[in-house]
């Protein structure tokens, strides 16, 4: 091995110190991988020094034992040696941004309340929506539901739709199929209460779940766990600035408030008396829970999975404690 | 400059950095924004060529689009499709007549698409011209003559020469001086990929004379660059294949096992100097542009393609390179 290399991590291989263990999140692969705290300064600081610095530097039994661990890093292709580290830039994500004033919202339909669907959602393409997400915890037929969204059809092109509905009998797949011809913005169909699990496709891209999670209110929402982690390029470099749930989202809540999300206790106002659009353009306040990044919550600021981890903001007592539904702890590890 | 209103897009239909920069476009500003693809027929209303009395109207899908409201028209890719011809095409002559109307039209879109060039208000980003005309042998050697290094590059009909050259190099590639090449028959499609390896005893398998082919020295890569030239900036990813044989020669046989590693770029200062001058010289101020970084330490200019992807660099670098363009074309930089 030629000593005059610079060991150096990909740029899409970052690593990222907790208090008690460390990661290395590769964006590209969309995994991570485990580090002991001892050695994130060496992974850190990779591209500053050459093999024959790390010799000098060290005893011989550290070095070699370094020398192993670059090998292995490489192996699994986190590592690579080169002459010229100074020619590979870190990512830059200052250039974080997406071209949607809202990029997702949370529809809640509830019976206590009626209110034109379709202007809500012309106001949501408008605004570059690109996710949508329906919601029902009581009965609602698809049909019913089809008739308040058909003059959008054309609008929800550019979007997609996830429902999560209660179960009812009589709801055919037959039924759901023609719904899904209607609404080909359609990727998910969830119906909670069912009594029974089942999950099918009904095309290559609509995906059909039945389940026995009885679902009576929003408050089932905000669950924190390493399944919802996600390692890839847009949502690392979101969440270094941004509140990785609520930017750029926008909610209706069952009672036709207009809110942050359907948890969360503040209202902007009645969506029969102002528009979303309004809401977003003409309250600054709308916006400040978005600036609101891991690296500003106490506990998360501390955690390794802080920038590939999904947020919640609502059940809290201080809008900057850690989410109310996550059980790890990062000073202990576990 | 303010009733200038209007951004122009030329492209393909399902092309992903056009929805990108589209969506910018609507975010950033109230703009009007008219795409083109081969999908829709355009019919022309009128164009007038004369000195100070310009007037172009195009008619495409009931819009109206007048070049005296066009800002900035981005020749992303594709064709301009006229309204049909007026013959069918059984009969021998009447084939000959269409394809002197395909020509026809071919000018007239092309003088449309250079049309930013003769009126100082519009401002044009990319070229139909040379992605029509594109032409790698020009192109080498215009990079040459600049000073970038190039493979040792050779095109011929006869098996003797090619085994000459090849007594001087290690290994030889060949790739098609023109585009990939795709073919069908029925439901078959056959295509060549990019660049292959030729070896000795390919060559020793030819007959005397055939029909002439670009053969190269083959370079021993560290990793391959990609770099997206774009109105004087230089954004640059290297693309790390090594310890894989099957992307050994050209990354565009994708390995979905084991991708390749994509990392940003900064290109020494001479070779950004030297790639500015070959994209001035061409006159181009969007292109895409791929370098070999040599198991010597020398950066090796392969190609320009003048409407090249660039959606896997701009996400993979975190470049945001659809934002950069949409400020462009709404000129706002
Ligand atoms: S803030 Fe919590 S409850 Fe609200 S949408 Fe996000 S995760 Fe769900
Ligand atoms: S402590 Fe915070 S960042 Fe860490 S797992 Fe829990 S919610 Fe996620």
């Amino acid at each position: 091995m030629n000593e005059s290399l610079y060991p150096l991590l990909y740029s899409s291989c970052i690593p990222v110190k907790g208090a008690n263990k460390s990661i290395i999140c590769d964006l590209q692969n969309q995994c991570y991988i485990h580090l002991p705290n001892e050695l994130y300064d060496i992974v850190d600081t990779l591209g500053e020094y050459s093999l024959s610095q790390y010799r000098s530097a060290n005893d011989l039994e550290t070095y070699l034992l370094l020398e192993k661990y670059f090998f292995s890093l490489e192996e699994n292709r986190f590592l690579f040696f080169t002459h010229t580290p100074k020619m590979f830039p870190k990512l830059d994500f200052e250039r974080w941004d997406c071209p949607s004033l809202i990029s997702n919202a949370v529809i809640d339909l509830g019976t206590s309340i009626q209110f034109n669907l379709e202007n809500v959602i012309d106001d949501l393409v408008n605004m570059g929506c690109q996710y949508l997400q329906i919601r029902s915890f009581d009965t609602l037929v698809l049909s019913d539901l089809s008739y308040r969204l058909i003059n959008a059809r054309i609008h929800l092109k550019d979007i997609n739709l996830d429902l999560i509905l209660k179960y009812y009998q009589g709801c055919k797949i037959s039924q759901i199929k023609e719904f899904a011809d209607l609404f080909p913005c359609i990727s998910t169909i969830t119906f909670h209460s069912a009594g029974f699990e089942k999950f099918y496709e009904i095309s290559s891209h609509i995906k059909v779940t039945y389940t026995k999670t009885v679902i009576i209110d929003e408050t089932h929402c905000g669950k924190i766990n390493s399944e919802h982690f996600r390692a890839n390029m847009t949502a690392f470099a979101e969440n270094r600035e941004w509140n990785s749930c609520l930017n750029r989202k926008i909610a209706i809540d069952k009672n036709g408030q207009i809110k942050n999300c359907p948890s969360m206790e503040f209202s902007y106002g009645l969506i029969t008396e102002r528009s979303i659009r309004e809401v977003v353009l003409n309250i600054p306040e709308f916006r400040d829970l978005w600036r609101i990044s891991k690296d500003k919550i106490q506990v998360c600021r501390d955690c390794e999975y802080r920038y590939i981890c999904s947020d919640c903001r609502a059940y809290l007592e201080d809008p900057l404690m850690k989410p109310a539904k996550c059980s790890y702890n990062p000073y202990q590890g576990e | 400059m303010s009733h200038r209103n209007t951004i122009l897009i030329i492209s393909e239909y399902s092309d992903i950095s056009t929805r990108k920069v589209f969506d910018y476009l609507n975010h950033l500003s109230s703009i009007n924004v008219k795409i083109i693809t081969p999908h829709e027929k355009v019919f022309i209303e009128t164009i007038r060529v004369s000195v100070n009395r310009k007037k172009i109207l195009l008619k495409c899908n009931n819009d109206v689009i007048n070049f005296d409201n066009i800002r900035s028209v981005w020749y992303r890719r594709g064709f301009i499709s006229s309204v049909p011809f007026p013959y069918d095409t059984i009969h021998k002559l009447e084939k000959q007549i269409n394809t002197f109307l395909s020509t026809e039209w071919e000018k007239i879109t092309s003088f449309l698409l250079s049309i930013s060039q003769l009126e100082p208000g519009i401002f044009l980003l990319g070229s139909f011209e040379h992605e029509r005309h594109c032409n790698k042998l020009i192109n080498l050697h215009i990079a040459s003559s600049i000073g970038l290094t190039i493979p040792e590059t050779f095109i011929t009909s006869d098996r003797l020469s090619l085994l000459n050259f090849s007594d001087d190099y290690e290994l030889l590639a060949t790739k098609p001086v023109s585009n990939v090449p795709i073919f069908s028959l029925g439901m078959k499609i056959y295509s060549g990929g990019g660049t292959n390896v030729l070896t000795k005893s390919d060559i020793k398998d030819l007959p005397q004379q055939f029909f002439p082919v670009l053969v190269q020295e083959y370079i021993d890569k560290l990793y391959e660059i990609r770099v997206l030239f774009l109105k004087g900036d230089l954004y640059a990813m290297a693309i790390f294949s090594q310890g894989n044989e099957r992307t050994k020669i050209d990354y565009r046989n994708y390995d979905i096992d084991e991708p390749n590693r994509l990392t940003p770029i900064e290109l020494p200062q001479s070779i950004q100097v030297k790639i500015r001058e070959f994209m001035n010289k061409l006159s181009l101020n969007f292109g895409s542009i791929d370098l070999i970084y040599s198991k010597e330490g020398k950066y090796v200019f392969l190609e320009v393609n003048p409407s090249g992807q660039f959606d896997w660099l701009s996400f993979n670098c975190n470049y945001n390179l659809e934002k950069r363009i949409a400020k462009i074309l709404l000129n706002e930089t």
